[in-house]
């Protein structure tokens, strides 16, 4: 094993709570709770911020929409004008819009975002899942931002119906990244041969977000093994250091290449117990990066493997980072663990291996 | 003898006047429509028009069994009318005439338009003296601040017969949905999963069709209609609004599907009590004739477009009338 990777194992105890528990340091950027515009019916137009609005209702989100229309089934459309005190310079930030009954769609400043559940005519429904979106930062202003939300409601009730965060935010962990690799990654759940190699022409193969399950992003209820591949140019100001490759969190198994070469993963291992296998969705994932192997174009390649579920990169920080931004990482992830201490543990590092 | 008619005849008006003057109590939006209605026994189609010289009927109490009123034993066709004043505040509303329980089988004439039927008269015969009547009475027939005239005509066959019970009233419901075509009335329908021109009967909409010959039906059915619409409509976004639909059905609009509610095949929960909106984009419907296809599964009980409202509508109205709905 010779250094080869680092696995930070957070074991916790079963307490139902633990599990809850927000590991991504989350900041809020714009809190979207509040009153919004409305109106029933469907048209394209209404994404275009410049779209005129002046004869919609003001309701307020999140809320049933029979709350206001009483037996409404169809679509409707809901808009809000927002402003960013501070925001990342670059990169991405999420945008959690809570639970939508039954599909939406969301634009902001024109532009769609994400969908979560299909449209008639194929209509399915997605009432059940929680809505998190990727937005890029290069899509936001600090003033005039216009977010629309479109929304299907099949029959009961309707609308974006409650929410827990429901905003955009940011996950500062990420800020600690000195190379940030959060976005669009090439994703592929067929096998056509040698899927981790950089030879492999994955220009073809579908968008994903990372980090974000899967299950949000057109592959609900896909349970086996997918391929995720990020190529990147390394910075100048990073080459000849110690660097470590974190990929967030993973559910539920993963082998990670670089250029072809495999360089840590974290399986369903012999001798792990039945409740420990359970567990590796909750790993941090930060692998050593073995100097040799960095060239100036890369490939990082992950193999995932989900047993049940939710499945894929589905939380970050994710990027290079050097020792220094590890060892924060590390104590806040066990500072946040020591906040809980009372009811959950932070077991062992287990596979500390450097 | 002439002058105790005379003075019954008074008394009897009086109480017509009563009844009219209770309604009020029921506020701007119910006239209560039970007392003393005109009746004759027979049948004859003249018999539903407004200017029918109705003054030589019998009066009797409505509702009641006619074996009670002076016909015992009587089986048979029989005519009920009555007329009333639909006060003003009611316009723009969506109107409902309650028929209470009529045995064996009715149609309802408005200002002489046939609005509702249930159970049918011979030759096929069939009974649905437990059914509510509830006839949606569209706006254009109504005189309203005026006289208008409702005509009953009731076939029995045995036993009991005419408007044997229940509360009758006309009453709105809300705001009456704007619709550029009005789909409430005759159909065509037939059973089965697909459409089929040549096995079609007339079905009225909305209501259950249980109540109209397809007693103890489940399973599959198809509702159908013509309709002809102008360019201009069509080039526009509309919604088609297709009523409570129990259990589950699916909108094809010449021959394409256009999306459905709930599942066929399956156990849809409580989805028959939900309203349906269909969406279509500019040009789903053609300028000139187009075919409405409903196709309807239903688990058991009662089945089919059993409420309304059922109508197109542009979306910009569609979108009015919700914020006129609205509530909170």
């Amino acid at each position: 094993m010779n250094g080869k990777f680092i696995v930070i194992y957070l074991f916790l105890f079963a307490v139902v709570g633990v599990f809850k528990l927000e590991a991504s340091d989350w900041s809020s950027l714009v809190d979207l709770r509040g009153s919004w515009l409305f109106t029933v019916g469907d048209d394209p137009v209404w994404a275009e911020p410049a779209t005129d609005v002046h004869d919609w209702d003001k309701i307020y989100a999140p809320r049933k929409w029979e709350y206001y229309y009483e037996g409404y089934n169809g679509y409707g459309w809901y808009r809000k004008n927002f402003s960013i005190q501070s925001f990342p310079a670059t990169g991405y930030v999420f945008l959690f819009l809570g639970y939508i009954d039954d599909v939406d769609e969301v634009f902001i400043n024109g532009q769609k975002v994400g969908q979560t559940g299909k449209f008639p005519p194929h209509y399915r429904t997605a009432y059940n899942v929680e809505r998190q979106y990727v937005v890029p930062v290069s899509l936001l202003n600090r003033d005039h931002n216009v977010i629309a939300v479109r929304v299907f409601d099949e029959a009961l009730d309707g609308g974006i119906v409650n929410a827990g965060k429901f905003g955009l935010y940011y996950d500062r962990d990420q800020a600690l990244m000195k190379y940030d690799l959060s976005g669009t990654w090439k994703f592929s759940i067929d096998n056509f041969g040698n899927m981790n190699s950089p030879e492999t022409d994955d220009s073809n193969w579908a968008d994903i977000y990372v980090p974000m399950k899967w299950d949000n992003q057109g592959y609900r209820d896909f349970d086996g093994i997918a391929w995720y591949h990020k190529r990147f140019s390394l910075p100048e100001s990073l080459k000849g250091q110690d660097l470590y490759l974190v990929l967030g969190k993973i559910d539920d198994f993963d082998k990670v290449y670089l250029n072809g070469e495999k360089i840590g993963e974290v399986e369903d291992l012999p001798g792990y117990s039945r409740s420990r296998q359970d567990k590796a969705w909750q790993l941090y994932r930060i692998y050593k990066i073995p100097l040799n192997l960095l060239k100036n174009k890369n490939l990082i390649s992950v193999e995932v493997r989900d047993i049940g579920l939710d499945g894929g990169i589905y939380e970050g920080p994710l990027g290079i980072a050097t020792e220094d931004e590890v060892q924060a990482l590390k104590s806040k992830i066990q500072h946040v663990q020591d906040d809980d201490s009372w009811k959950s543990i932070l077991r062992n590092l287990l596979h500390l291996f450097d | 003898m002439k002058k105790i008619i005379t003075i019954q005849l008074i008394l009897l008006l009086a109480l017509l006047g009563t009844t009219n003057a209770f309604a009020s109590a029921y506020g701007p939006d119910e006239k209560n429509l039970n007392g003393m209605w005109k009746f004759r026994i027979g049948d004859n189609m003249e018999w539903a028009s407004p200017n029918y010289d109705d003054s030589r009927w019998n009066l009797i109490k409505v509702p009641d069994r006619w074996e009670n009123e002076g016909y015992p034993g009587y089986d048979g066709y029989a005519w009920y009318r009555t007329s009333l004043i639909v006060p003003a505040s009611m316009q723009q509303q969506s109107i409902i005439l309650e028929m209470g329980y009529i045995d064996d089988a009715d149609e309802v004439y408005f200002n002489g338009t046939l609005i509702g039927k249930t159970g049918s008269f011979p030759p096929h015969f069939s009974t649905a003296y437990t059914a509510l009547r509830k006839y949606q009475v569209p706006g254009n027939l109504i005189h309203f601040g005026e006289k208008n005239v409702i005509a009953v005509r009731v076939y029995d066959a045995m036993l009991d017969g005419g408007i044997i019970a229940g509360d009758l009233k006309m009453y709105t419901t809300g705001l009456l949905p704007p619709f550029d075509i009005n789909l409430a009335g005759i159909w065509q329908f037939n059973k089965g999963r697909s459409y089929d021109e040549n096995r079609t009967n007339p079905i009225l909409v909305p209501g259950a069709w249980e109540n109209q010959g397809y007693n103890d039906y489940d399973g599959y059915a198809v509702y159908s209609k013509k309709i002809e619409i102008s360019g201009e409509l069509a080039s526009q976004r509309l919604v088609l609004l297709a009523g409570r639909i129990d259990d589950a059905d699916m909108v094809f609009i010449n021959g394409k599907y256009i999306g459905q509610t709930g599942k066929f095949g399956e156990n849809n929960g409580n989805i028959y009590q939900e309203f349906r909106n269909y969406f279509l984009p500019p040009n789903t419907l053609k300028p000139g004739e187009n075919l409405l296809e409903i196709r309807v599964y239903d688990s058991g009980g009662y089945g089919g477009i059993y409420e309304g409202p059922v109508g197109i509508m542009t979306q910009d109205k569609f979108r009015e009338y919700w914020k006129a709905k609205r509530r909170n």
